[in-house]
């Protein structure tokens, strides 16, 4: 690491700690508030299955993942193969995008490419493309929290990564409590239909990094969030999602 | 397009089905754990049917004259200011970084949109300008766009930039009878889909791009946002680049849809009370 990015780095764990100490008042508000939240939502889904896990108390630095879309079919469709984070304003989302015939996304992003989507209140959904992927190759995608300015005006992001390169991001989703990290597959044209279509999509090393500033393997903490696909049990950061 | 899409509904419908499926399902893991990850190959994406490469790259020096330019252009009106500079932190994507400053009125409810798209029509310019390869972020690898609200307090409205084929061609209106003719084609479509257009424009950053204000009339509903949009830019592609919003009968915006295509960039805002019906085009 150079030293600009080191002294980034630094600094950037420093906003992180000055943060932190009202991060844990609030902690026990913001879980009131988010499981109120859970509780509220609507049941409807469409297709989609993977895994996640809401991080309290801790804020999100980093967010990996290696990913691969095995197979998938469906003319008319797109599968996504991606890593998410999210809190209660917004959502960052980072894979890889597979479209028959279907798509684009967001009017911008197509078939075959790596994408990351961003969404606030303020610019909805806002989709960017970061290469061509192979189907035979894992991809590190995920989000990672991104230090910016000098002195008083120093601000963080969390921007999406891809094979090492951030890219865009947004800086709303630095709030500790209730940031939900997520890897998933999903079927995102065709409506509600379990019918018709196939996909297979395969994680491995799923890690995160929190302001404890410890890497960890996301395992069996993690809970299962499916619709009409099939979601494996998780052995050391690794599973598969089919459909 | 499912409601899931929203953080929130994401968030409880991960655990409302982890309260189903506390236990998972016996299945197999990745097949290898440790995997060599590929790094994507950027090979830059064309949106329109031709391009035109005997336009010659122009050079980092003439950025402030076309952004000037830009900002004295007639339709762009939320640009504030704009300046070229390198990427926030090493990690980046090593390059030019567009840094505009656009005004906005109201942040919530998508307001964020149209000074974010005006921003990447001058963006749009500037990487196509200024590539020295074929691919865009050879003139421009990323922007961030920062939102300045009506009390001067200032938002992140995000920003980036695709890798896209540069000197992409669109159609131009050359004169003022084709600029009228463009604007009416785009009237008749809006009206064919049973709206009531509101604003109608033709902006030039390059080649034509639509903005399109239309009004749900009372009494009726919308269902075919993205098909609209379709049929506004047509196939292959007309135009660089496309904002639609749509009201409901009170004037309230409900749906704006976005798209740049020298950027790469393109999304949309839906009222979520509207987000399974108007139809819109669909999202990650």
């Amino acid at each position: 690491m150079s030293e600009e990015s080191s002294s980034d780095h630094q600094r950037q764990r420093s906003v992180l700690r000055r943060r932190w100490t009202w991060k844990r008042r609030s902690a026990v508000v913001g879980i009131v508030l988010l499981t109120a939240m859970l509780t509220a939502a609507t049941t409807a889904w469409g297709a989609q299955g993977g895994r996640y896990k809401i991080l309290t108390g801790h804020s999100l630095l980093k967010e990996t993942v290696a990913v691969r879309t095995a197979s998938s079919s469906g003319t008319g469709d797109c599968l996504i193969t991606a890593a998410l984070v999210a809190n209660s304003s917004a959502q960052l989302e980072t894979g890889l995008l597979n479209c028959h015939n279907g798509g684009p996304i967001d009017n911008s992003c197509t078939d075959g490419h790596v994408f990351i989507e961003t969404h606030t209140s303020s610019t909805g959904y806002q989709c960017y493309m970061h290469g061509t992927f192979s189907a035979s190759s894992y991809y590190q995608v995920g989000a990672q929290s991104v230090g910016h300015g000098s002195g008083s005006s120093t601000y963080l992001s969390m921007n999406g990564l891809v094979a090492g390169s951030y890219y865009e991001g947004i800086n709303t989703l630095l709030n500790a409590n209730g940031v939900y990290i997520r890897t998933w597959a999903e079927h995102i044209v065709g409506g509600d239909s379990c019918s018709g279509w196939h996909n297979s999509s395969l994680f491995t090393n799923w890690q995160y990094e929190d302001n404890s500033l410890t890497t960890r393997t996301l395992g069996t903490d993690t809970s299962v969030a499916t619709s009409c696909f099939t979601v494996g049990g998780i052995s050391g950061g690794a599973y598969n999602v089919s459909h | 397009m499912f409601p899931t899409k929203r953080p929130l509904a994401i968030i409880a419908l991960g655990v409302a089905v982890a309260a189903c499926a506390s236990v998972g399902i016996a299945y197999a893991a990745a097949d290898d754990p440790t995997p060599i990850t590929g790094t994507p190959v950027m090979s830059p994406y064309q949106y329109s049917a031709t391009v035109d490469d005997s336009e010659k790259p122009q050079s980092l020096d003439t950025a402030p004259a076309l952004i000037s330019a830009a900002l004295a252009r007639k339709g762009v009106q939320d640009l504030i200011s704009a300046t070229i500079g390198g990427a926030t932190s090493t990690d980046a994507r090593v390059g030019n970084w567009f840094y505009p400053v656009v005004k906005v009125s109201d942040a919530d409810r998508g307001g964020g949109v149209l000074p974010l798209w005006e921003a990447e029509l001058v963006q749009g310019v500037l990487a196509d300008s200024l590539a020295t390869t074929d691919d865009t972020t050879s003139g421009i690898a990323g922007a961030e766009v920062t939102g300045v609200l009506p009390d001067g307090s200032k938002i992140s409205l995000g920003g980036g930039a695709s890798d896209i084929r540069a000197h992409q061609v669109f159609h131009r209106s050359t004169t003022n009878a084709e600029l009228t003719q463009t604007q009416q084609a785009a009237t008749q479509v809006i009206q064919k889909f049973g709206l009531t257009p509101l604003s109608v424009q033709v902006l030039q950053p390059k080649d034509d791009a639509l903005y399109v204000v239309a009004q749900i009339p009372a009494g009726t509903t919308f269902s075919h946002l993205n098909d609209l949009q379709v049929a506004l830019n047509g196939d292959p592609l007309q135009y660089e680049a496309i904002y639609l919003e749509i009201r409901d009968s009170a004037g309230l915006r409900v749906a704006v849809t976005n798209a740049n295509y020298r950027v790469g960039a393109g999304g949309q805002w839906i009222d979520p009370s509207l987000e399974d019906t108007i139809g819109g085009p669909p999202h990650g």
